[in-house]
């Protein structure tokens, strides 16, 4: 897999909560940079960061101090409705406990983030969706509702629903931390084989030492500074 | 936002009232009750309206305007010579209603006082003088028929426009005949029979008074002297108040004006072909009568002074109706609010999941405003099914009531008004979307990465 220009840079991110009187600071200037093709790991123990990075550079929370430049766009600059339109179209989410919408069957929890973006076409809309559920395999239960897929199942969901709107980005929050270890291996290979097969980058956060040896690029987390990146 | 985008949220919304199936459920049977509440009450408000106003337009012979010289409302019952229309007046306003195709029917009404008699004992009355033709066209104007069969049921004998040239007949009501010991009309007593002068001091007296349908009616002229005259009892009716129904007379113009010596009258009622052009009418009466119009009072029959029954009973109906959808227009809304409220904080990841693939605030609290409309709409939907299926039956059941005031008893008679339930249902989808939005509008406000997590709790 060759990797290309960055997608997303972070200079200097720092993240500061509140918390009654007592102030954590869970990210103490991290700068980053993700190159497109790129298949990272996020690795760190819990309460390290990992989260509220992956949240940062999602641009579903503010750094406190620092800069977010995805796409080559300042993402500090943009309103709220700027940075839904953001998220939209340049990133994929795919989440621990998969997100899907229970009334829903597979192709329309699919096409959720496609039906917001104006620049697609029915016709389009219909065959990213078509293609992004055969990717992950399931193109046999295209019909079915969540409560009728397993886990595993529910997850490749999340990921073809991550990837019909062809992000620059996708983003995984501990996507195997509710699957068995079988399941949870399928999924990291398909996430390997996507990220080939549609240059896609990937950016997932993890906690499980045997996922980590299957990514090419490891970046290591502690009490929210950057303490390593290593490249397999 | 594109078709398909509402299309598919609606779709979404839809089948997400499946979801907390059982408070939905109970959310959707409160409104139901209180809807169907409403409706009933409305039902009932919108019966009395349309019995009090024919029984006002065509059973008081109001008609839909009036005309009478300004500030006789107020003086005519003090002294009516001066406060009436005379014969200049009468012909000014006649040719203008002549010439006026809106117009169904006018006529002259003439009302006062006096005494009526069975020979004995004499009794005060209030008449209504008014031309038989007119009388004929009021009373038997089908909206009056339709809308106070409780009231024309009790008519006993023949309206007064079908009497003999040669008999000069009164109606009298039926209060006032029981007073005067009279219970027979003049078709059920024996016409051949000689009328004999009674002798007031025997003691069964009062079971002759029937044996004749005649009464005297004494009055003062309205120019000082005093006069009287003998009528036929043609009919016992009922003014359907107590208030009048035992003091009240209808005769024909040419008695009553014989009786008081004047060819004055009191107003003119104007009947129109659509009810709709009442103000239009009064415009162009104004209009066509000039200068005279200024010294003329031409009023709508819904005015206070004109039918203080009429509008007195609105208000208060209006009023109650009003607070009673208040009520249930408050516990609709805490309904909607608690269960919207509820199903947010439930589904608060699915709120943090729609806004990291980019749905703004707005297309997020618009899923779940939409589950909160659909839920009431539906909800209406059968509060108006529930409601028409009870006023049938209760409609059908034959239950009577006396409201205060009214002669005899009334059915209880439901009216569906259409307009009311479509209102309602704007009103309450209304109030369902602007609950739904405050209980959402606090949660997509939140941060996303705490609404994913499940931390912003």
């Amino acid at each position: 897999m060759t990797v290309g220009a960055p997608i997303v840079e972070l200079i200097g991110i720092t993240k500061t909560y509140q918390l009654g009187e007592t102030k954590v600071e869970a990210l103490k200037g991290i700068s980053l940079s993700l190159k497109k093709g790129e298949f990272t790991a996020i690795v760190g123990a819990s309460g390290s960061g990992k989260s509220t990075l992956l949240n940062m550079i999602g641009c579903i929370d503010e750094p406190t101090t620092g800069s977010i430049i995805l796409d080559g766009v300042d993402v500090h600059s943009l309103d709220d409705n700027k940075k839904s339109d953001l998220r939209n179209r340049k990133i994929g989410f795919i989440f621990q406990s998969f997100n899907l919408i229970p009334v829903l069957d597979v192709f329309e929890n699919v096409e959720l983030p496609l039906l917001i973006n104006p620049a697609i076409s029915a016709a389009e809309r219909t065959d990213r969706v078509h293609q992004a559920i055969k990717d992950v395999g399931l193109g046999d239960r295209i019909r079915n509702r969540p409560d009728q897929l397993s886990g595993g199942q529910r997850q490749r969901v999340a990921i073809a629903r991550a990837l019909a709107g062809n992000p620059a980005l996708v983003m995984a929050d501990e996507p195997t931390a509710n699957l068995d270890s079988t399941t949870s291996f399928k999924i990291i290979d398909l996430m390997l084989d996507l990220n080939a097969k549609r240059h896609v980058t990937f950016l997932f956060s993890t906690h499980d030492e045997k996922l980590m040896s299957k990514v090419s690029r490891k970046v290591h987390i502690a009490d929210g500074m950057l303490v390593g990146a290593s490249k397999v | 936002m594109n078709l398909t985008l509402l299309q598919s949220l609606s779709r979404m919304a839809w089948r997400n009232l499946r979801r907390n199936f059982r408070r939905n459920l109970a959310t959707g049977v409160a409104i139901t009750a209180g809807f169907t509440a409403f409706l009933l009450a409305a039902g009932y408000a919108s019966r009395v309206e349309s019995v009090l106003r024919y029984y006002t337009i065509y059973g008081l012979r109001t008609g839909h305007v009036t005309i009478q010289k300004k500030g006789s409302l107020e003086m005519y019952a003090i002294k009516p010579r001066l406060w009436s229309l005379d014969e200049n007046a009468q012909s000014k306003i006649t040719t203008v209603l002549a010439t006026m195709t809106q117009i169904e029917k006018s006529g002259r009404l003439l009302k006062g006082q006096g005494l009526i008699g069975n020979g004995c004992k004499t009794f005060p009355f209030i008449a209504t003088g008014v031309d038989l033709d007119v009388e004929q066209y009021a009373m038997t104007h089908p909206e009056l028929l339709k809308w106070t069969p409780h009231i024309t049921k009790l008519n006993i004998g023949r309206p007064i426009w079908e009497a003999e040239a040669n008999v000069s007949p009164v109606a009298v009501s039926i209060g006032l005949a029981k007073l005067l010991g009279k219970s027979k009309t003049l078709d059920q007593i024996d016409r051949t029979q000689k009328l004999s002068i009674l002798d007031c001091s025997m003691p069964n007296v009062r079971d002759h008074f029937s044996d004749d349908a005649n009464v005297q009616l004494a009055s003062g002229t309205w120019d000082g002297q005093l006069n009287a005259s003998d009528s036929e009892m043609m009919q016992l009716y009922s003014t359907g108040l107590v208030e009048t129904n035992s003091s009240s007379i209808v005769l024909s113009m040419n008695q009553l004006q014989s009786l008081y010596n004047t060819k004055n009258i009191a107003s003119y009622s104007v009947w129109l072909k659509d009810a709709k052009d009442t103000q239009s009418t009064i415009n162009t009466l104004n209009e066509k009568l000039g200068d005279f119009a200024n010294e003329l009072e031409i009023l709508p029959w819904n005015e206070e002074r004109i039918g203080p029954y009429y509008v007195g009973t609105m208000r208060f109906i209006v009023t109650m109706v009003g607070f009673i959808g208040c009520v249930l227009a408050l516990v609709i809304i805490l309904s909607i609010f608690n269960s919207a409220t509820m199903t947010v904080i439930e589904r608060s990841e699915e709120v943090g999941m729609l806004r990291s693939i980019g749905y703004t605030r707005g297309l997020v609290r618009l899923v779940f405003v939409l589950e909160g409309f659909f839920l009431t709409v539906v909800s209406t939907v059968f509060g108006i099914i529930v409601g028409l299926t009870s006023m049938f039956f209760v409609n059908r059941s034959g239950i009577t009531f006396r409201p205060p005031g009214v002669e005899g008893g009334l059915q209880l008679i439901l009216v569906p008004n259409f307009w009311v339930m479509i209102l309602a249902t704007v009103c309450v989808s209304s109030l369902a979307v602007f609950a739904t939005w405050i209980a959402v509008s606090g949660i997509s406000k939140k941060n996303i990465s705490e609404l994913v997590a499940g931390t912003h709790r």
